[in-house]
């Protein structure tokens, strides 16, 4: 038997709608798990995944301004 | 003003002098020139209705998220992996994902700030990754491929 530890304790995973919300941003992509007991929301797992980070472009200067 | 990714402007200052140490490096003026150290780094998570980004100096409990099983301040970054660079781009990827475990944060949240909590909590960098909560889960920040066009932190 598989269960899931909720807001409501551990429930078996046969009594749950689950379902996964997948968002593509620009520089990441999100996958949120949300499990459900009769409607109720009592558990939601979100993983991000960072696909690129934040660059910081140099710039020369001119030293004659 | 809303969160938004950057690194952070102080970061780019503080590099230059010597401010952060994200990998042993030997150096000069510094206490322990024989047995440099590497400074412990945090990551905090924001409220969409925060402002953390390229002017953030520091760490602020200010728009931090708050509930079950989260500490103010966030969580230690793994941090196994030296900065190194390839072409002309440093870059830097914690070496580890960031894992919140069994937490719930039932208001939207959408910024991460990792910032070094050993000189004086001084922001590096913040990562927006969209509106989000959490109930009675695992809230898991996988980091990007280490290279010179992926990491988390690229100076070009």
């Amino acid at each position: 038997m598989n269960t899931v530890l909720t807001v409501a304790g551990l429930v078996d995973l046969s009594l749950l709608d689950v379902e996964d919300h997948i968002e593509v941003g620009d520089n990441y992509r999100k996958i949120a798990t949300e499990y459900r007991l009769n409607g109720e929301l009592v558990r939601r797992d979100v993983t991000v995944n960072a696909l690129r980070g934040v660059m910081s472009e140099a710039r020369e200067g001119n030293i004659n301004g | 003003m809303a969160n938004s990714s950057a690194i952070c402007t102080s970061f780019k200052a503080e590099v230059m002098l010597g401010a952060h140490q994200l990998g042993s490096v030997t150096i000069v003026s510094r206490t322990s020139l024989t047995s440099p150290t590497t400074d412990t780094l945090k990551a905090a998570l924001y409220l969409t209705t925060g402002s953390v980004g390229a002017s953030t100096t520091a760490y602020s409990a200010t728009n931090e998220v708050s509930g079950t099983n989260y500490s103010a301040g966030g969580v230690t970054v793994t941090n196994a992996t030296a900065p190194t660079t390839s072409g002309t781009t440093g870059y830097w990827t914690p070496s580890a994902a960031i894992v919140y475990t069994t937490v719930t944060l039932s208001t939207a949240f959408d910024t991460v700030l990792i910032y070094n909590s050993t000189q004086s909590n001084r922001a590096i960098l913040t990562f927006n990754f969209g509106s989000t909560t959490v109930t009675a889960g695992t809230l898991t920040l996988n980091m990007p491929t280490n290279d010179s066009t992926h990491a988390l932190i690229q100076l070009a």
